[in-house]
């Protein structure tokens, strides 16, 4: 692949000869009206009026293919450029997320790693002994469920990404799953203090994966109980319109401290504030959201500046009814 | 063991928790900061012996809290650990005056190691020179205590490994000191990617010292050994 910095060389000369170029072209265009003095001149005799009229016209029409054909070159280049420029900060806004998550999973994989070994060659040292014995043992046992929740995204998401989803679509009642990972997720959040609340609409019926909405729902609720500060407090919320299921989940922390909520859900984007640095994660968890729920035919988005602070994801999809 | 004080900036909970509970085993006093920020005050107010220095970290990284220490004339030794173990990390450690680089993850013993290794050269750093507190070299004169160098009315600052590879030199007055001999004494051997990088702190060193830098009188070149010094 090309270097960075290969490719702005390249880049700035091509710039400077298309803007050499226009210079030269519009050079010319301005010399046509001493040209045609000049001839006048040279003439030496006064020229007639048919002679005068004649040569005006003559430099009207070379005017107007100048015009022509270096107004057409002109926008064709400029928008070349325009174009290569917005692919290449493209790629590099693309190689900049995918160091991140290098970065990030790096980390992410080997401290659990680092500390299970640690742990471990404690206790054949023979350096931890009876409760303490007990206690590193546990602290493995908490590295490698880390490490398997890390390792499972990633496996999902090269799933995900190796083909389009294949899903089981079937009707399913979206609050009584919306309730199954509330249930389940308070009681492993409980730890941490967080407060996980349901306030489901009866009857929602929508067309889905019920595993898929399922692993998008616990994404979202981990991911709320995860930014949304001390002690934190998640809302999830079902409801419908006439032909839409909605599903809200709303956290109270920080929100997104000024990342933008559309590309929240790229993949490996996170936010550069210490507070999500801090909080571990590769930036996968809201990519898979995005790419099963539209899998799902549904719509996913994320709403800041809230009143009473923190974030909203909404997720949208279709009535079971409307689609029978 | 003697009780020194040692800092681990990590916050990684459990990796903190399983390398403090080891150093307090082998006698060190141990505290552990979990934020980059906090750990540069912490820091300034008491330098510890030594700091066990993540660089993925919150508040501030590990390499801006090094930079800014080293900026602030602070010569802790410092062990940086980290997941980011490629060349490219290890160089920009030590670069920025790290003293050695751990690669998450390592072995328990490797780190014991390498810790008595820090601190050994640190007190050996903070002893006194056994030719005493100044080296004379010609118009140069180094002041081991001040970490100064006065030419003329020039007076120049010295860095820390700076002013050690004149005292591994200057302590064995006429001999060759081979490069390895010189990192392991300054660095520890294995925490350095290249012995090359010695030959540039002699070259700076012959710039200051040496009245014509190009045919050195004092520090001499032992081609494919190392270097002697001759006062």
């Amino acid at each position: 692949m090309m270097s960075r910095k290969k490719a702005f060389v390249l880049y700035a000369s091509s710039a400077a000869f298309v803007v050499a170029l226009l210079a030269w072209w519009a050079f010319f265009f301005g010399r046509q009206g001493t040209l045609l003095a000049n001839r006048m001149q040279q003439a030496g005799t006064p020229l007639t009026d048919e002679q005068i009229a004649a040569l005006q016209a003559v430099a009207a029409e070379s005017q107007k293919m100048f015009i022509a054909e270096g107004g057409t070159l002109c926008v064709l280049l400029l928008g070349g450029m325009w174009s290569i420029l917005r692919t290449m900060t493209r790629e590099l806004a693309l190689e900049r997320q995918q160091k991140n998550f290098l970065s990030a999973i790096t980390h992410e994989l080997r401290s659990p790693i680092a500390s299970a070994r640690l742990y471990v060659e404690s206790v054949l040292l023979g350096r931890a002994d009876g409760e303490k014995r007990d206690r590193y043992l546990q602290r493995v046992m908490l590295d490698l469920d880390r490490l398997r929740t890390r390792v499972d995204d990633l496996l999902e998401t090269a799933r995900v990404n190796s083909s389009k989803p294949s899903l089981d679509l079937e009707p399913a009642d979206l609050s009584r799953i919306a309730r199954d990972v509330v249930d389940r997720l308070s009681k492993e959040h409980a730890v941490r203090g967080a407060k996980i609340e349901l306030e489901a609409a009866s009857g929602v019926f929508v067309r889905t994966d019920t595993r898929a909405l399922d692993t998008v729902i616990s994404n979202l609720v981990s991911n709320a109980v995860k930014y949304g500060g001390k002690d934190p407090r998640v809302v999830v919320r079902t409801e419908h319109t006439h032909s839409k299921a909605l599903l809200f989940v709303r956290d109270y922390g920080p929100g997104l401290s000024g990342a933008d909520p559309k590309r929240i859900f790229e993949p490996f984007v996170r936010g550069d504030d210490d507070n999500v640095r801090a909080k571990g994660g590769v930036g996968l968890g809201l990519y898979l959201v995005r790419e099963l729920v539209t899998a799902m035919g549904g719509r996913v988005r994320a709403k800041d500046g809230l009143e009473g602070g923190g974030t909203q994801i909404e997720i949208e999809l279709a009535l079971a009814e409307s689609k029978a | 063991m003697s009780g020194e004080k040692l800092l681990i900036v990590e916050d990684e909970v459990h990796l903190a928790e399983v390398i403090a509970d080891n150093l307090e085993l082998e006698g060190y006093a141990v505290e552990v900061v979990g934020d980059g920020r906090e750990a540069l005050e912490k820091i300034r107010r008491e330098p510890p012996a030594l700091v066990l220095l993540d660089v993925m970290l919150p508040g501030m990284d590990g390499f801006e809290v090094c930079e800014r220490l080293r900026a602030e004339k602070v010569d802790v030794p410092i062990l940086f650990m980290t997941a980011r173990s490629d060349a490219d990390d290890r160089i920009r450690g030590l670069e920025l005056g790290g003293d050695d680089y751990l690669g998450k993850p390592f072995e328990l013993r490797e780190l014991m190691l390498r810790v008595a290794a820090i601190l050994k050269r640190s007190k050996w750093a903070k002893t006194r020179a056994s030719f005493g507190d100044t080296l004379v070299l010609g118009d140069a004169s180094v002041d081991f205590k001040g970490y100064t160098a006065q030419v003329g009315e020039k007076v120049y600052t010295l860095s820390t490994k700076e002013i050690l590879i004149l005292r591994t030199l200057a302590e064995r007055p006429g001999e060759v000191i081979s490069r390895a001999d010189i990192l392991d004494r300054v660095w520890g051997y294995e925490a350095f990617p290249t012995e090359r990088t010695i030959d540039n702190f002699i070259v700076r060193l012959r710039r200051l010292l040496e009245p014509d830098p190009q045919s050195p009188r004092y520090i001499h070149t032992v081609r494919g050994t190392g270097y002697r010094l001759t006062p």
